[in-house]
């Protein structure tokens, strides 16, 4: 190897063409390596994905098919799954992501075609705080949101009055808000969707007539 | 969300309640290290906020045009070099042509390669908007916001903090608190002090 | 100085344990240790990534020209730490979720450069995998301590198992930023503690005198110089 060095030390105008050459043989080695490693790791990941989110959508709504679609609403695209069961539409499942306290956490929100909350399930918590906003993903938590419909508000522990407030988890406002707000969003965007299908239902009907 | 009430909850998120150096824990190393004096502190701030916007304008339109979405996993290698190339050609272009920003910042640049705030704001750009939510027009908007309000969050901490560590040098401390553990308690009270943020432009 | 095969491999666990002697590498032990289970996750990820990088850049070292040594270092290094973030990704994604930035920032964690340039880039290839071996051993003992105090005094648990938690109200700040620093430095002043009973010196430099970039930078117009001036 010391005499490739020297003879490339002879020739000045080539004393950058060795670093090059090296540098080059070592970026050409790593992403072999990677992409091997990805080609061996890839479909594991995707699978592991797709049957986690699969998972939670049938703990959500049980159905044969779950459509993946997307809707734009001021300005910004969601993708959500329309749960089918004998061919007839359950509900909606909607992955929202939302501002937590320490980053963002993931909300999957199941709502009914009348546009009332079927379930909750917080699918991504890990950068809340373990014990307090973490446990925003608890059933005592998320059960709550059980056939509400509406705007909703979080309020302190203990002090939920009435159809439109849910008891935050105790000194996790912020992360309680957080996952009320991204049922909110899933909400609005479910009216939107029903409004549409109602009007195209209509107009189909109209022209049959 | 809007764009402007997202830009402003993305700036409200770096400066108070997503801190770079406090709440992230990234940068820690300039934070402990160049934090003595308030001068000091405040131009490695600036080279470091100047280096995340390159460095965040470079590295988006790589990740969105050319990694997304079968390359993915080459981005930790891809961005690093990028940074690391950025980083040299910031310090080559500042000495030959703008000599007066190049004797006030230069000094800091080589240590910037491997400040993991800058990687680590790279990296965030990518994971905290979601590619298929907003065209990319929107999305190098927030990225570079991101990018300019977390460096500016850098500054704040830093600058803070450097103003707190002019005084602990005269302080009675015991023995084996001196230097880097009184430091660290330091950052803990300065830390939780950021801590009262939490919950603004929520 | 020729030092014995035993002698490298234990001066990463105590003499000169990386992040409380050598203070390197504090961003993650900072973020992730909020659980013990997590300080494990990363001391053993930067472990492979550290004995792999010293191993191969110990092979290499004759090889690479001095003009690219920390670029060509870099890229080995993020070449190791993605791999290891993929199978993480595919095998462990629990642990993935749990570090999640952290884990491909250790491309820029300074105990694997710091270790490729003191270390790995003037010894052969055994001796360079040991101090690899012993450093990343050094680091996720200090990791795994730093979150089993954090999460009992936070959450009253052990690597997730209940300890004191439905006793106590565990004290929550231990898991918040604050907690982090916190508990750090109390590591630290410990360590300086019984450093100073045992004769040793005790930690007195920090963040930029411990930068592997300091060579570079000195390179660069006597940088970290005027840095330390400054300060």
């Amino acid at each position: 190897m010391s005499k490739i060095k020297e003879f490339f030390k002879k020739f000045k105008a080539l004393a950058i063409v060795y670093p090059t050459v090296i540098m080059f043989l070592i970026c050409l080695v790593i992403t072999a390596a990677l992409s091997g490693t990805n080609a061996i790791t890839n479909k594991r990941i995707e699978k592991l994905n797709a049957k986690k989110e699969k998972a939670a959508q049938s703990r959500l709504i049980s159905a044969d098919e779950y459509k993946s679609e997307t809707i734009e609403y001021e300005g910004v695209r969601y993708e959500y799954s329309q749960a089918i069961k004998d061919g007839e539409t359950q509900g909606y499942i909607f992955k929202i992501d939302e501002k937590g306290y320490g980053g963002t956490i993931t909300a999957m929100v199941a709502v009914n075609t009348d546009g009332s909350i079927k379930a909750l399930e917080m699918i991504d918590v890990s950068n809340e705080t373990p014990g307090l906003g973490q446990n925003t993903a608890e059933k005592g938590f998320t059960d709550q949101f059980k056939d509400k419909s509406g705007e909703l508000t979080a309020v302190k522990n203990g002090t939920a009055t009435g159809d439109t407030q849910i008891d935050a988890v105790a000194s996790a406002t912020i992360s309680s808000r957080a996952a009320v707000k991204a049922v909110n969003k899933a909400t609005t965007l479910a009216n939107e969707i029903i409004k549409e299908t109602d009007t195209t239902a209509d107009s189909a009907s109209a022209d049959k007539e | 969300m809007k764009t402007t009430t997202m830009i402003v909850s993305i700036i409200l998120a770096g400066l108070l309640t997503n801190n770079m150096v406090l709440s992230k824990f990234l940068g820690i190393c300039p934070f402990l290290g160049v934090s003595k004096k308030v001068n000091t502190a405040f131009s490695m701030s600036i080279a470091v906020t100047l280096v995340m916007i390159i460095a965040t304008a470079v590295t988006y339109p790589i990740f969105y045009f050319l990694l997304r979405p079968d390359f993915e996993y080459l981005e930790t290698v891809v961005f690093i070099l990028v940074i690391a190339a950025i980083v040299q050609f910031i310090e080559i272009f500042l000495k030959k042509y703008i000599k007066p920003i190049y004797n006030a910042l230069g000094i800091y640049l080589p240590l910037i390669t491997t400040n993991c705030a800058v990687l680590g704001i790279t990296m965030l750009n990518v994971t905290d908007f979601d590619v298929n939510a907003y065209s990319f027009g929107k999305l190098y908007l927030f990225s570079l916001t991101n990018a300019l309000s977390a460096g500016l969050g850098f500054m704040l901490a830093m600058v803070l903090f450097a103003g707190i560590r002019q005084r602990l040098e005269t302080a009675d401390v015991p023995e084996f608190m001196k230097g880097l553990p009184i430091t660290l308690v330091a950052a803990a009270l300065c830390s939780l002090s950021f801590l009262g943020f939490a919950g603004i432009g929520g | 100085m020729k030092q014995s095969k035993w002698n490298v491999f234990t001066n990463g666990l105590l003499r000169e344990n990386p992040t409380l002697r050598l203070v390197l590498g504090t961003c993650p032990t900072l973020a992730v240790t909020t659980a013990a289970k997590n300080g494990v996750g990363m001391g053993i990820a930067a472990t492979i990534v550290l004995v792999c990088s010293n191993a191969v850049i110990s092979l290499l070292r004759n090889v690479i020209p001095e003009k690219v040594r920390i670029p060509a270092f870099i890229t080995i290094i993020a070449g190791f730490v993605s791999v290891v973030q993929m199978l993480v990704k595919a095998f462990l994604p629990t642990i993935d979720t749990a570090l999640g930035i952290y884990l491909p920032l250790i491309v820029v964690n300074c105990i694997i450069l710091a270790r490729a340039e003191m270390f790995a880039s003037k010894n052969s290839f055994v001796p360079s995998v040991l101090d690899g071996l012993g450093m990343g051993i050094g680091f996720t003992a200090v990791l795994t301590l730093m979150g089993a105090i954090r999460e009992f005094l936070g959450a009253g648990t052990l690597f997730s198992l209940p300890i004191t938690a439905k006793v106590i109200d565990p004290m929550i700040i231990f898991l918040l930023p604050p907690g982090g620093f916190f508990v750090f430095g109390m590591l630290v002043a410990a360590s300086n503690a019984i450093a100073k009973r045992r004769g040793k010196p005790i930690v007195e430099k920090m963040g930029c005198e411990n930068c592997p970039a300091k060579d570079s930078c000195e390179n660069a117009g006597n940088g970290c110089d005027e840095a330390k001036e400054a300060e």
